[in-house]
């Protein structure tokens, strides 16, 4: 059974139509690319999944379960997390808390277990912060966990997101242009963070972005979008030589390195 | 010196009751970027359910501590409920709307309570019983501290520890400062943000009800309309201190109440409701975003 499956979904808003019958489908452990040009609907397909946004028509599963309609916070506890393509952090709060944040809904429920500080409680808040440390390690910002989140760096905040993503324990991850902004030296890093997480944690993830260096070295299939339609699925080196790709997106048939 | 002192003592007693609201007004505010007008009113259902408990459980003819206590937390529990109900009824089915639609609510939930106030409890004042003696603990030359002044402080003082607490060190506060960030991202981080809200509410509305019940205890007359004034000078306090920060809440109630009670002890009495206004104007023209609040600079 699939992950993540997509039948058929349609979104209008007024006249435009964002995105037209979009059918997509990802298995566990697998990394897909979703590329295409401003304003092909990428971001829109995030919104539909993550329940931003209820298709017209057409149906999503999750693990099997029909997902469409749900309030985005059932939706996120289902198991799909995802990060933004602005960047959304709690500026105000520090790195770790940004990262509890995420990992909200795995606290007890316990008040009164929280009222009197109890053994167990403190035993599960150690255990907490512990997993959310272990997490930031993950991204390399462990030194950073008690600084606010609004003084790191553009490239750290974007990392950030990822961490507050993989607290809430997500089976599928949607990563939002995750490069965008970085320097080619980060840019290296992430790739290789995105690469270890994927192994460590045995998940699914969708990646829009726009760094085609990045998208081809890493991705198992890509799917390109144009005006809300998929012109084209296919493993990297079949879409760096499809012709409307080329025409719509890419431009020339070599890697595009940008 | 000794009038000062005695004025300051009443003055922390108010300012303590006023800080009790503006927190209130500070915790929706922070969520929902509301100002709850009905909150002043809720104070006053504060009172009246103190005010009945106190009969009903017949710790007005027998007072004692234990029976303050409980009625001040059964009547904290009733608002609770009566604010989560409001918000559920009144607000959330206006959440997505133009935000002012939600504002003129407030001020029609607020005139529903104190009117339906006077359908229900009569227009007519009541009689706080006095569930506590009250007999003054320290007497220094002409300054007398009383046994309800003190009460009155540390159960505000108590209740904000609590309130600290809350926000900064369980989920729920987690999840309160979350939203009072961001409804849809703290949602997609799979935070139920009516839950939350509705959390917000009870806690507000709890405050202000112990407020209410610690009033009666200090002015024991009691009447529908009572939680009009209060709640405009508690929510300038609220602004004073800057709207949707905590420590700003007490602190602008703080001096609120002590600015008021030394007006009212060497000026005159008659400028005391005055006051609030004032210290409204001149914070809007000096600091806009109150005393604590962050100054934003938009970048261009």
């Amino acid at each position: 059974m699939a992950l993540l499956e997509l039948t058929d979904c349609s979104l209008t808003f007024g006249g435009l139509k964002a995105v037209s019958a979009f059918s997509f489908t990802l298995d566990a452990g697998q990394l897909v690319g979703l590329i295409g040009p401003n304003g092909a609907g990428k971001t829109t397909v995030f919104n539909l999944i993550t329940g931003v946004y209820r298709p017209d028509r057409g149906e999503i599963r999750m693990q099997g379960q029909s997902i469409a309609g749900l309030p985005t916070f059932r939706i996120n506890r289902s198991g799909i997390a995802r990060t933004f393509q602005g960047i959304r952090l709690f500026p105000n709060m520090s790195v770790l808390d940004n990262v509890v944040v995420g990992a909200n809904q795995h606290i007890a429920r316990a008040p009164v277990a929280m009222l009197f500080r109890t053994a167990a409680f403190a035993r599960h808040n150690a255990e907490l912060h512990a997993q959310c440390m272990a997490t930031l390690t993950l991204l390399g910002l462990a030194a950073r966990a008690h600084e606010a989140a609004g003084t790191l760096s553009y490239g750290e905040q974007r990392r950030l997101e990822i961490a507050r993503a993989l607290a809430t324990r997500p089976k599928l991850l949607l990563l939002d242009e995750p490069a965008a902004g970085m320097n080619p030296q980060e840019k290296v890093e992430l790739m290789e963070q995105i690469r270890l997480i994927r192994e460590k944690l045995q998940l699914g993830i969708l990646i829009i972005e726009h760094d085609m260096k990045l998208i081809m070295k890493m991705c198992e299939r890509i799917t390109v979008l144009d005006h809300g339609e998929t012109i084209a699925v296919g493993k990297p080196e079949q879409i760096q030589i499809d012709e409307r790709v080329i025409k719509a997106y890419l431009g020339e048939p070599v890697a595009h390195d940008s | 010196m000794d009038q000062l002192l005695q004025q300051l003592i009443n003055g922390l007693a108010w300012g303590a009751i006023y800080a009790l609201i503006a927190l209130g007004y500070t915790m929706v505010y922070g969520v929902l970027r509301l100002i709850n007008f009905a909150h002043g009113d809720v104070y006053m259902v504060g009172a009246m359910m103190a005010y009945y408990l106190a009969h009903w459980l017949g710790f007005a003819v027998a007072p004692s501590t234990i029976g303050f206590v409980i009625v001040l937390t059964s009547s904290m529990l009733i608002c609770g409920a009566l604010g989560a109900l409001i918000e559920l009824v009144a607000y959330r089915p206006l959440r997505n709307r133009p935000r002012m639609s939600m504002l003129i609510t407030a001020i029609g939930v607020s005139m529903l309570l104190e009117f339906g106030g006077q359908r229900v409890f009569g227009p007519d004042p009541k009689f706080f019983p006095q569930l506590i003696e009250s007999r003054s603990l320290f007497k220094a030359g002409a300054v007398v501290l009383t046994n309800i002044d003190l009460l009155v402080i540390c159960v505000s003082l108590f209740l904000m520890v609590v309130l600290r607490f809350i926000v900064l060190r369980t989920k729920i506060g987690l999840a309160v400062r979350a939203v009072s960030f961001s409804f849809e991202t703290s949602s997609l981080m799979g935070i139920n943000v009516n839950t939350v809200i509705s959390v917000t509410f009870v806690i507000g509305s709890a405050l202000a009800a112990a407020a209410g019940a610690m009033v009666g205890l200090r002015n024991p007359k009691i009447e529908p309309l009572m939680g009009v004034l209060p709640g405009v000078k508690a929510f300038v306090a609220a602004v004073l201190g800057g709207i949707g920060n905590f420590p700003g809440a007490v602190v602008g109630g703080l001096v609120m109440g002590v600015t008021e009670t030394l007006v009212a002890a060497y000026f005159s009495s008659t400028y005391r409701d005055a006051v609030a206004f004032v210290i409204l104007i001149v914070v809007l023209l000096v600091r806009p975003a109150g005393l604590f609040g962050k100054v934003t600079v938009e970048k261009v």
